[in-house]
C-alpha cells in the first residue's frame, strides 16, 4: 500500500476507538455523573423534581449552589428504616439465589461438560436457550405455578399430599425461585467454560493416583473449576441486589428489595433526589463486587488491571 | 541390560485382547506376558495401537474381549484408581493449582498415609530425582525437564509394581533427552519396578529396554531382546522399522545345507540360513548398512566366494562425525545404504561419482519372508 | 474413565432441562387452553390467540419493541463490535482501563441504576423522551454483550492470518476487511440477535427511558400481567417464544455453515 496507509491507519484506529468510547462517555458516564449529582440537591416540586444544582459559570452563583448541596437525601436514607431493610434484604435474597444457583448449575454444567463432544455444542445451546426468551415471560409463568390456585397447588392437592395450597406466591420464597431460574444461565455459561476447559489428562492422572469418582471432583475438577464459579456467582449476585421485576411481580408485600423500593420513590413517589440517593447508595454496596468482576474480566481477557 | 539373577516370573497378562473405536480396530486379538522387574517397550509408529493398549493396562479403557491379568489378578474389569499400576503421562499431567510436593503426594493422600509419612517420602522422592528443594514451586514456574521429573516422582511415590510411561522422552531435547534415558534405567534397576515404555523412536527403545515388542496395527509383530530385533527382525516391517536396512526382493535360485541364492535384480545373494526355503519362492534379502565394506571397484579381485560384491557408483555421502553414510547406485539402479565407522581420522573416504564395490558376507545377510 | 451412560450425568441433564423448559412448555400449553382459569383444562383452543391479534394497543407495542429492538440491535452492533476490536487488537492505550469498565459494566449493574441514570440525563439535556431515547438506552445496555462475545472470537482467532494476508500486500484495513471480518462474521451476527434479543426483553430501561407513543411490549404486558394471569399473555408469549426459537434455529445453522469454512484455523466453540 501507498505511503499514506500508516497515517490512515493511525486515523482509522482512533476512529474505531472513538466511536464506542465516545458514545460511553455520554451516555453511561454523563448519566452516572449526573445521578450523583442528583442525589445531592434538594427535592423540589415541579417538573423536574429537583432544584438544578449547576446552571450558571458565575463564580459568586456557583459558590451559592455549592453550599446549598445538601445531603439531605443521604440522611433521609439513613432514616428511613425501609430503606435500610431494603438493602438488608437485597444483600440476603441475592445471596442466597446465587448460593441456590450455584447449587444447580453446576451438576448441569457438568454434565453436559462430560457429554460426548458432539452433543456439547448442541446441550450448552438448549441450556442457554431459555434466556433468550423474554424474562419478563418466563418470570410470569412461574405466578401461574406458584399460585394459590396455581399449577403446583393444584397438581399436589390433586393428587392428595396437602389438604390447604402452599403460600409460595407472594413470599421471598418465590421471589428466590424467580431469581434462580432467571439468572441460572448467567451461572451456566462461565462454569460450562471452567469446568470444560481442564485438561482431561489430570483427571485420567488423578484417578490413576489412586483417586475414586468424588476424590477426583473435590480434588480437582471444583478447585480447578474456581475461577468460574466466582465469575458466575457475581454475575448473578450483582444484578440480583437491584432486581425488580422478580420482586414486583412474585414477591408480597413484605418483600422489600431495593429495586422495588427505588422505583416506587422514582414513579410513586417522584421523589428524584432520594431516589437517585438511594441508586448511588445501591452502587456504593456494589463497590466491592463490582470491581472485584472487573478485575476478573480484566484478567480472563489477558489485560492488567 | 543385565541379566536376571532369579528365573523370569510373569508379571502382567494379556490374554487376547481386542478394542475397537468405532470403526477402527485399536488392539487386535492381542496376547503378551511381561515379566517382573523387566523395562519393556512397546515400540510402533503413531497409530499402531500402543498407546491404547498402554491405557488398557492403566485401566482408563475396557477391552471389548479378552483379559489383563496384573500380578495374578483379573484386574480387566477393575478401574484404574484400584490398580496397583501408576502412570506417567505423556503431557505430564501436573496439577496446576498444587505445588510440587502436593502433587507428588496426592497419590498418598488417597492412600490415607499418614501426613508425617508423606512428607517423608515426597523428601526422598524430590532427591530421587535431583530436584530437592524445588518442592513449594508450582508448574507453571518449571522447565520443561523439571515437570518431567515431578511427573515421574509423582508416579514413583506410591511405589506402584508397574510403571507406565508415554513417550516419556518425547518433549526433551536430545542432550536431556540421553541424560534421562540412562537416569531411567538406573532408577528401574534400583527400585526393581516393572517398567513398560512406550514410545516410536526406536533408538530410545534400544538403548533402554531389556525386552522390545514392535507393534503394527493393533498386534505384535515381534518381540525379543533388542540385539535379537536388531539382528534378526522376522519381517521386512520390523526391519525397517529398527535402524536402516537394505532390503531386495527376490526368488530362491539355489538351496544347500547352510547357504540360500536368491536371485535379485542385483544378481545372486548368497544368505547364510539354515532354513531350507523351497526353489522359486519369493524371499526377500535384508543386510544392515554397517555389515557393508565399500573398497575401490579397481581394487577388486575375484573374491573368495561366497562373499557378495555388488558394483555400483556413490551418489550421495553425508558425514556425521562417527560414521559415514554412503548412498550407492547399483548397475541394476536399486540404491545401497552403507555406513563406515571412521575409526581412523583420515582413512580412506569416497566421493560422490566413485566406482566402488559393496562387499558383505552371507552371514551378514538375512532372509525375510515378506 | 469412559463409563458412557452414567445415571448421574443422564440425571442431572433430564432433571435441569425440565426444570428449565417446564415453565416455558406450561406457558405454550395454556395459551391453547379453551378455559381462563390454570386449575381447569377447557380443551384446546385458539381463541385466545384470535383476542391477541384483535387486541389493537398489544400488538402496536409489540410493532414498537420491534422497532426499537433492530434499531438498537444495528447501533449496539456495530459499536460493540469496535469496542470489541479495540479491546483485543490495540494493546494498550490510555484509559484502557476507563473503557473496559465502561464495556463490563453495563452487563451486571441493576438495570434500575441504569435506567435512572438514562433519564436523568435525558430531561437535563431537555429530550424529549420516545423513540430516540429508547433506543439510546437499549443501544448502551447492549453494546457490552456484544463487545464480549466478539472479542471472544478475535481471541480465538489466528492471527497469522491477518499477517499473511499484509505479507502479500493487503494493507491493515483491506486485511481486515477481507480475512477478518468473514471469519467474525457468524459471531456479529449472533451478537446482532442478541442485542435485538435484549431490546425486545426489557421492561425497566423502557419504562424509565420511553415516553407517550413508544410503549413497548414488555410494558403492555407487565401492566397487564399485574393485574393477574391473563391468556392472552400466553399467547403473545409463546408467539414471542417462537419467535426467538427460530431465530436461534437459523442462527445456529448459518453459524454451523460459517464454522465449517474457518475450520481449520478456527479455535473453539467459545462463541457464547
Amino acid at each position: 500500500m501507498s505511503k499514506a496507509a500508516p497515517a490512515r491507519g493511525k486515523f482509522g484506529r482512533r476512529l474505531v476507538l472513538a466511536l464506542p468510547y465516545a458514545w460511553l462517555v455520554l451516555f453511561f458516564l454523563a448519566p452516572f455523573a449526573l445521578v450523583l449529582k442528583v442525589s445531592l440537591s434538594q427535592s423540589a416540586l415541579g417538573q423536574p423534581p429537583y432544584e438544578p444544582v449547576f446552571d450558571s459559570l458565575d463564580p459568586a452563583d456557583i459558590w451559592a449552589k455549592l453550599s446549598a448541596l445538601s445531603l439531605s437525601a443521604y440522611a433521609g436514607l439513613i432514616d428511613d428504616s425501609l430503606y435500610l431493610q431494603s438493602y438488608l434484604d437485597s444483600l440476603a435474597i441475592a445471596a442466597a439465589a446465587t448460593f441456590l444457583t450455584l447449587l444447580i448449575a453446576y451438576p448441569l454444567a457438568l454434565a453436559i461438560a462430560r457429554s460426548p463432544a458432539r452433543w456439547r455444542p448442541l446441550l450448552l445451546m438448549a441450556a442457554i436457550a431459555p434466556f433468550w426468551t423474554s424474562s419478563l415471560i418466563r418470570v410470569y409463568a412461574w405466578i401461574m405455578i406458584l399460585k394459590d390456585e396455581g399449577l403446583i397447588n393444584h397438581a399436589l392437592i390433586a393428587l392428595g399430599l396437602i389438604k390447604e395450597p402452599l403460600h409460595i406466591f407472594a413470599t421471598n420464597w418465590a421471589v428466590l425461585i424467580g431469581i434462580v431460574y432467571s439468572y441460572l444461565p448467567f451461572m451456566m455459561l462461565p462454569l460450562y467454560a471452567a469446568i470444560e476447559n481442564q485438561d482431561k489428562a489430570l483427571i485420567e492422572a488423578a484417578a490413576d493416583l489412586g483417586a475414586s469418582a468424588s476424590g477426583v471432583f473435590w480434588r480437582i475438577t471444583f478447585p480447578l473449576s474456581l475461577p468460574g464459579v466466582i465469575a458466575g456467582a457475581l454475575m448473578v449476585f450483582i444484578p440480583a441486589v437491584g432486581e425488580f421485576v422478580i420482586p414486583d411481580l412474585l414477591g408480597g408485600s413484605d418483600t422489600l428489595m431495593i429495586g422495588t423500593t427505588l422505583w416506587n420513590d422514582f414513579f410513586a413517589n417522584r421523589d428524584w433526589p432520594a431516589a437517585a440517593a438511594a441508586a448511588v447508595a445501591l452502587l456504593a454496596l456494589l463497590v466491592v463486587p463490582l470491581v472485584f468482576y472487573e478485575r476478573l474480566q480484566m484478567r480472563a481477557g489477558g489485560d492488567r488491571p | 541390560m543385565s541379566s536376571m539373577m532369579e528365573p523370569a516370573t510373569p508379571f502382567v497378562r494379556l490374554d487376547g485382547v481386542t478394542k475397537r473405536h468405532g470403526q477402527l480396530t485399536a488392539v487386535d486379538d492381542l496376547s503378551l506376558t511381561l515379566m517382573r522387574g523387566e523395562f519393556f517397550a512397546l515400540l510402533g509408529p503413531s497409530g499402531c495401537g500402543k498407546t491404547s493398549l498402554l491405557r488398557l493396562i492403566a485401566g482408563f479403557e475396557t477391552p471389548d474381549s479378552g483379559r489383563i491379568f496384573i500380578d495374578g489378578a483379573d484386574m480387566t474389569e477393575t478401574p484404574a484408581h484400584k490398580r496397583p499400576v501408576n502412570m506417567m503421562f505423556q503431557s505430564y499431567a501436573l496439577f496446576p493449582h498444587m505445588n510440587v510436593a502436593r502433587n507428588i503426594g496426592f497419590g498418598l493422600v488417597q492412600e490415607g498415609m499418614p501426613k508425617l509419612e508423606i512428607k517423608r517420602r515426597v523428601a526422598e522422592m524430590l532427591r530421587l530425582v535431583q530436584l530437592e528443594g524445588l518442592g513449594e514451586r508450582r508448574p507453571d514456574q518449571l522447565s520443561g525437564g523439571q515437570k518431567q521429573r515431578v511427573a515421574l516422582a509423582r508416579a514413583l511415590a506410591k511405589r506402584p509394581k508397574l510403571l507406565l510411561l508415554d513417550e516419556p522422552l518425547a518433549a526433551l531435547d536430545r542432550r536431556l533427552r540421553e541424560e534421562t534415558q540412562f537416569e531411567l534405567m538406573h532408577l528401574q534397576k534400583s527400585f526393581g519396578v516393572t517398567f513398560l515404555i512406550v514410545t516410536h523412536d526406536q533408538r530410545e527403545a534400544m538403548v533402554m529396554a531389556s525386552r522390545i515388542a514392535v507393534m503394527r496395527a493393533g498386534r505384535i509383530e515381534q518381540i525379543g531382546a533388542p540385539a535379537k530385533i536388531y539382528e534378526k527382525p522376522n519381517s521386512s516391517y520390523v526391519a525397517r522399522f529398527i535402524g536402516e536396512i537394505n532390503i531386495f526382493e527376490g526368488t530362491v535360485a539355489a538351496a544347500r545345507r547352510d547357504l540360500v541364492s536368491v536371485s535379485t535384480a542385483a544378481g545372486v545373494i548368497e544368505v547364510a540360513s539354515d532354513v531350507a526355503y523351497a526353489l522359486g519362492h519369493a524371499v526377500a534379502v535384508a543386510v544392515r548398512p554397517e555389515r557393508i565394506l565399500i573398497t575401490p571397484l579397481d581394487l577388486t579381485e575375484a573374491s573368495p566366494s561366497p562373499i557378495n560384491i555388488l558394483a555400483g557408483e556413490i551418489e550421495e555421502k553425508a558425514y556425521l562425525g562417527e560414521a559415514t553414510l554412503y548412498r550407492l547406485r547399483l548397475a541394476c539402479g536399486l540404491v545401497l545404504r552403507a555406513a563406515a565407522q571412521n575409526a581412523e581420522p583420515g582413512a580412506r573416504a569416497f566421493e560422490p561419482g566413485d566406482k566402488v564395490a559393496a562387499g558383505f558376507a552371507p552371514e551378514a545377510a538375512i532372509v525375510l519372508s515378506s | 474413565m469412559k463409563q458412557p451412560r452414567t445415571p448421574a450425568r443422564l440425571i442431572a441433564l433430564s432433571a435441569g432441562f425440565a426444570f428449565l423448559y417446564a415453565p416455558i412448555a406450561l406457558v405454550v400449553l395454556y395459551s391453547f387452553n379453551a378455559s381462563r382459569l390454570v386449575t381447569v383444562w377447557g380443551g384446546w383452543s385458539t381463541h385466545w390467540y384470535v383476542a391477541l391479534f384483535a387486541n389493537k394497543q398489544l400488538m402496536a407495542s409489540a410493532v414498537t419493541s420491534l422497532e426499537v429492538a433492530l434499531a438498537s440491535g444495528a447501533i449496539a452492533t456495530v459499536l460493540g463490535a469496535l469496542a470489541g476490536l479495540a479491546l483485543e487488537r490495540f494493546g494498550r492505550f490510555r484509559s484502557r482501563g476507563l473503557f473496559a469498565a465502561m464495556i463490563y459494566a453495563p452487563l451486571v449493574l441493576p438495570e434500575v441504576i441504569m435506567g435512572l441514570a438514562l433519564l436523568l440525563f435525558f430531561v437535563a439535556l431537555g429530550l424529549e423522551r420516545g423513540f430516540a431515547t429508547l433506543i439510546i438506552a437499549h443501544s448502551t445496555l447492549s453494546l457490552g454483550f456484544v463487545s464480549i462475545i466478539v472479542r471472544a472470537r478475535l481471541a480465538g482467532l489466528d492471527q497469522s492470518l491477518e499477517e499473511a494476508a499484509r505479507d502479500l500486500g493487503a494493507g491493515p484495513l483491506t486485511a481486515f476487511i477481507k480475512v477478518t471480518l468473514p471469519l467474525i462474521a457468524p459471531v456479529v451476527a449472533t451478537g446482532f440477535l442478541l442485542a435485538v434479543t435484549l431490546s425486545l426483553d426489557d421492561l425497566i430501561l423502557a419504562s424509565f427511558n420511553s415516553g407517550p407513543g413508544s410503549t413497548t411490549l414488555p410494558m403492555r404486558i407487565y401492566s397487564e400481567v399485574r393485574l393477574g394471569v391473563t391468556p392472552q399473555i400466553n399467547a403473545m408469549s409463546t408467539l414471542l417464544i417462537a419467535f426467538v426459537g427460530v431465530s436461534l434455529l437459523l442462527a445456529a445453522l448459518a453459524g454451523g455453515r460459517g464454522q465449517n469454512q474457518a475450520a481449520p484455523q478456527a479455535a473453539d466453540l467459545k462463541q457464547q
